[in-house]
């Protein structure tokens, strides 16, 4: 092909690209997080035989994490003298073992635990150990928003996103204690941090990659698509995790505030809301089609799972 | 005022010195030159002296009369001797005594000498003997035109010509004569007239409280006058020496400041029109200009203008003084442009936007106008600046197209500083929109360029020169408004169509310079496709949004990619730097290539998640390995390689997990096979290249990519397998896996399979022993020993029983 011919089509290709995207009010989102995605992928990629390398044990990694669970102090259902929070905790486990059906790693054993506070949030343990604080499920409006939280928790255990950061630090111990005898912990303390640094590139790509499969459990149990990112919305709208920042001056000032950002956002664990927010939009968007998918905003309220009891009017078409 | 009167103050304390300084130095450059210029003159005449001596001997025997030609000798010996008897020129200071007639010409005809030596030259080209030398000299060695000879200029004298300046008389005291005169006189006049400005814009403003504003006024006139009139005086008198050149150069500056303050000093304003005092300002600054030409001299006109200049550096700031600078600056550029002086041109040019910049962010910008009055009050001025030393740059360039020495600088200087200057002026008012300045910028260099085009016809300089920067052709100007442009881009255009409005940019620019060829412009079109490439990745990746069910990211970076596809065939198609007589880019053409791939990669990651990353990038891999065997292109097929270790890599890190919602996709079989069989496609497309000879270190890796290729299929695969079995199973899996890779290593005679095979088996041993035997349940251990055991003796028996077949295989 001669090169004008080539250059004519570049040419057309761009400006009707441009023009079209100018059409869709396109997003002004300048940073680095692309940039820092990329290097997150490569620092896991390099990890990866290290993280083989250091791998325990299901029954080491649910020991650890009963273990774990025993620290924590909160005061939970099975220490309540409250029916109402007995009956509560009794409803997340039914959800939560209802949502184990496509684990990859089967051999670990699921506990969930709720916790009676009024902080809307929720946590994953080696092992298995899921925590849900009271305030997360008064929050939630729907059965299925629950679900999808519980499976973005349950996710951080099946990807072992919970035993990596602490992998490094037992193999630290373990080669540091024939040497250090009882002052091993000093080994494993140096490598907690180590690998802290080291995993910070890569700890949004975990939360994306919890928030992606844990929709994935809600969906295999049935639940709406959509529900995942309409919680997600109203916790980034509770939280306002985001500040709106102006246009710069010039490209230089731009890139300046792009590098600026990077560098806080390296140790951040969790990925800007409205990012979620799309990425959960997008993949609820795949699922199309006749099939129903339950929203169970009553089963919700009488803390009674959708196995214990389906509402026909709690069933919708996906969006 | 108090501030002016600080600043006046600090000014007289700081500036009073440098100029001292500045001084010094000079002078002692001049009294060398003028030596200098004396040496050449008297060797001059002396060698003109001995060739018309030659001449009136040919005369003599062609039989002419002699006569003329003997009384112009008469004449050279005389003025030679006129010359050396010239006092030093320390000692023209001493003129200013009654002199005897004889050395009063000389003093004036030195005082012309040292002010600008080229005057010097056709003081000695016109004299009527030289001349008349010039034609006698023509007739004898029988050139037919005169007219060359009036312009020819006199040879400089050969150093073992010169004569020694120890042995001449009076030499002994000269130095510190010279030394003495050069701080009594020459500088001690200057600084004293520098001091006098200032001492008068003092008293202008705050010594005559008592007085009002035309007493003021009538005193400065009146002392300017004196000054003046003193300074002619001088100068009539005793032939114009430093003294009187100094004193008529204070006068004129005073009187300049006094017309200033007639409107410009709040204190002294008496004219309330600023037209009018505008005009009583430039009357005065043209007499003071067209005084100071008298002398054709650079420097004294150049200290005219500093003296003006400073005269309303020391004013505050107004709309009025802010135009009464343009002014100055027009008629200081118009003087440069008639008289050839790029030094005064240069120095305008520094002099001006400085002591703007200067005033306008030391002092407050007029106060009376609104913000954005203020700006385009500020603009305009700039723009007149800007226009004014454009046309004086394109004049000079015109008059020498050769030069490429201060004419050349005007342009550089000229873009940069009304750039400083602009940006720092539009920030004055909040929100102002910048693109504004750029538009007219670029519009600017636009016409500025034609202009450049059309009349300094300097488009083709480029095909001559590998390197050319900035030297203020067309090129130059088209350059710095597509940087205008890009900014302007930028500025409007939303972030993720940004890449397409700079990559449409790069792309016009590079295809105009491969016709013209322009090479600067080359290499601008390049850097600025190369900055759209990296802005890809901080604008355009990680976005949301859709237009039409397809994601604005496809939208903005597909055609980037393919931009950099047709920009790798174009500069591949070119000659290479060395060997092109423009400075061919063909270097770039591998960058290119990999630009293409590398945004290809980053797209396929944003856009089809990471799951499915690994088997979209393996086959982009065989197709890479593919275009790299069609068209013979070791780039692509390293490309290709590069692609399908990523696809591995990634695949291993995700688990061969994907998130998709099609259970065929989402399971990690599908992935991992797909993945894993490109790996082996490419391996078996290159198995089948000529190996490259080992001339480079890439070249020598190049040797190693089947095998590369073949091992990270293996361990993509046994991978997959530990993903997927577990337990005693895995040990089974992996056993009839390195079965198959052993006879396939046979089959394609492939070492490096073979080894994957065996390396296989003996990890299945270790795992046996170590992980199996303890850890699974009784079943899966007598399963895990039985298969590895079966694998083995299955090895070994093929060995034997197939032992000549595979040495046959093996040669």
């Amino acid at each position: 092909m001669k090169p004008v011919y080539s250059l004519i089509i570049v040419l057309l290709m761009l400006v009707v690209g441009g023009v079209i995207v100018m059409q869709g009010d396109p997003e002004e989102k300048v940073g680095l997080s692309g940039v820092m995605e990329l290097v997150g992928d490569a620092q896991r990629t390099a990890l990866k035989p290290a993280m083989m390398a250091t791998r325990v044990s299901a029954a080491e990694e649910m020991e650890l994490g009963r273990r774990l669970a025993g620290y924590m102090s909160f005061g939970g259902g099975r220490n309540s003298d409250s029916e109402e929070i007995k009956k509560t905790e009794a409803y997340i486990k039914r959800l939560g073992s209802s949502l184990l059906g496509s684990l990859s790693r089967k051999e670990i054993k699921y506990e969930f635990h709720l916790i009676n506070a009024e902080m809307v949030n929720a946590f994953a343990m080696p092992g298995g150990q899921i925590f849900v604080f009271k305030g997360l499920v008064d929050f939630v409006e729907s059965e299925a928003e629950f679900a999808s939280i519980i499976g973005h928790e349950i996710t951080h255990v099946d990807a072992r996103h919970c035993i990596e950061s602490f992998q490094a630090e037992m193999a630290a111990e373990k080669v540091a204690g024939t040497i250090l005898g009882n002052d091993r912990w000093l080994a494993g303390m140096a490598m907690r941090y180590a690998s802290r640094i080291i995993q910070g590139g890569y700890r949004q790509y975990q939360e994306f990659e919890a928030d992606a499969r844990g929709l994935k459990f809600s969906t295999d149990a049935g639940y709406d698509p959509s529900a995942a990112e309409k919680v997600m919305q109203r916790l980034g709208e509770k939280y306002k995790d985001e500040k709106k920042t102006k246009k710069a001056s010039d490209p230089v000032a731009e890139l300046h505030n792009a590098v600026k950002t990077a560098a806080g956002s390296y140790f951040r664990s969790h990925p800007p809301t409205s990012d979620r927010v799309e990425r959960l939009r997008r993949q609820a968007s795949q699922y199309t089609g006749n099939q129903k998918f339950y929203i169970g905003r009553e089963n919700l309220k009488q803390r009674l799972t959708r196995k214990q009891r389906e509402i026909s009017e709690e069933f919708t078409l996906p969006r | 005022m108090g501030e002016l009167f600080i600043i006046s103050i600090i000014g007289a304390i700081v500036v009073a010195p440098l100029v001292f300084l500045v001084w010094t130095i000079s002078s002692i450059v001049r009294l060398n030159n003028r030596l200098s210029a004396q040496e050449a003159e008297i060797g001059s005449l002396q060698e003109r002296s001995t060739r018309l001596q030659s001449a009136l001997r040919r005369l003599e025997r062609s039989g002419e009369s002699p006569a003329a030609v003997t009384h112009e000798h008469e004449h050279v010996a005389v003025r030679r001797d006129e010359v050396r008897e010239r006092p030093s020129p320390a000692t023209v200071i001493d003129a200013q005594l009654p002199p005897v007639p004889v050395t009063a010409r000389v003093a004036r005809y030195d005082n012309a000498v040292s002010e600008n030596a080229p005057a010097d030259n056709e003081i000695v080209d016109s004299h009527p003997v030289n001349t008349r030398f010039n034609e006698i000299e023509q007739r004898s060695y029988g050139n037919a035109d005169p007219g060359q000879t009036v312009h020819q200029r006199p040879l400089r004298e050969s150093s073992a010509s010169r004569p020694d300046r120890s042995s001449s008389q009076g030499s002994t005291d000269w130095n510190s004569m010279d030394f003495e005169s050069l701080i009594g006189g020459n500088l001690m006049n200057k600084a004293g007239a520098f001091l006098l400005v200032i001492g008068l814009a003092l008293f202008l403003n705050y010594s005559f409280a008592s007085l009002g504003p035309w007493a003021k006024l009538a005193s400065g006139a009146v002392f300017s006058i004196l000054l003046l009139a003193w300074g002619v005086f001088l100068e009539r008198r005793n032939g114009g020496n430093l003294m009187s050149v100094g004193l008529i150069g204070s006068g004129w500056s005073c009187l300049y400041l006094t017309a200033f303050s007639a409107h410009g000093v709040t204190a002294t304003r008496v004219i309330e029109s600023p037209m009018a005092g505008m005009s009583l300002m430039i009357v005065v600054a043209a007499g003071m200009i067209a005084h100071s030409l008298r002398y054709r001299s650079e420097m004294a006109t150049g200290l005219a203008f500093i003296f003006a200049f400073a005269a309303l550096f020391v004013a505050e700031v107004s709309l009025f003084s802010e135009v009464a600078a343009v002014i100055m600056a027009i008629s200081m550029l118009g003087i440069s442009w008639y008289f050839d002086w790029h030094q005064l041109a240069a120095a305008g040019l520094i002099l001006t936007y400085g002591s703007m910049l200067a005033r306008l962010h030391w002092n407050a910008p007029p106060a009376r106008l609104g913000p954005i009055d203020r700006i385009m009050f500020i603009q305009s001025l700039l723009a007149v600046l800007w226009t004014t030393y454009e046309l004086v740059g394109m004049s000079f360039m015109r008059r020498n197209p050769a030069s490429e020495e201060i004419t050349r600088f005007l342009f550089p200087m000229n873009f940069f500083a009304y750039l400083v200057a602009s940006l720092l002026t539009w920030p004055m008012v909040k929100e102002t929109p910048v693109y504004y300045l750029a538009g007219l910028i670029m519009a600017q260099y636009i016409l500025t360029g034609l202009a450049r085009g059309i009349w300094c016809s300097n488009p083709g300089e480029a095909a001559v020169e590998k390197a050319r920067l900035f030297m203020g052709s067309c090129e130059d100007s088209l350059v710095i408004a597509s940087g205008a442009l890009c900014y302007g881009i930028w500025y409007l255009l939303p972030a993720p169509v940004v890449v397409i409005g700079w990559a449409v940019t790069g792309l016009i620019l590079i295809e105009i310079a491969y016709r013209l060829p322009w090479q600067l412009m080359r290499f601008i079109g390049h850097l600025i496709v190369t900055i759209a490439f990296f802005r890809v990745f901080i604008a355009n990746l990680d976005i949301a949004g859709a237009s039409g069910g397809i994601s604005h990211r496809l939208l903005t970076v597909v055609p980037v990619i393919f931009m950099m596809l047709h920009l790798y065939f174009r500069t591949n198609s070119e000659l290479s730097w060395e060997a092109s007589p423009t400075g061919g880019t063909r270097q770039f053409a591998p960058a290119y290539s990999y630009f293409a791939v590398v945004l290809a990669g980053a797209l396929v990651r944003f856009e089809f998640g990471p799951g499915l990353t690994p088997p979209v990038l393996a086959v982009a891999a065989v197709i890479m390995t593919g275009l790299g065997q069609k068209f013979k292109n070791w780039h692509f097929r390293r490309q290709g390689l590069y692609l399908a270790l990523v696809a591995a890599g990634y695949g291993i890190a995700n688990d061969w997990h994907c998130d998709s919602i099609n259970p065929v996709l989402a399971s990690p079989w599908t992935i991992g096979i797909i993945t894993v069989a490109c790996l082996y496609v490419c391996r078996w497309l290159a198995g089948k290249d000529e190996m490259p000879s080992a001339d480079s270190l890439l070249s020598g890796m190049d040797a190693f990519r089947p095998h590369a290729l073949s091992l990270a299929g293996s361990i993509g695969l046994a991978f997959l397998l530990y993903i997927q079995i577990s337990g005693g199973f895995l040990t089974l899996a992996w056993s009839l896996l390195g079965m198959g890779l052993l006879a396939a290593g046979f089959a394609c005679k492939d070492r490096l399979l073979r080894f994957s095979g065996l390396g296989l088996v003996l990890l299945c041993i270790v795992k046996v022993f170590l992980y199996d035997a303890r850890e699974l349940e009784a079943p899966l251990r007598i399963l895990a020993f039985m298969a590895l055991g079966a694998t083995m003796i299955a090895i070994s028996w093929a060995y034997t029983r197939y032992k000549d077949k595979i040495e046959e295989l093996l040669k």
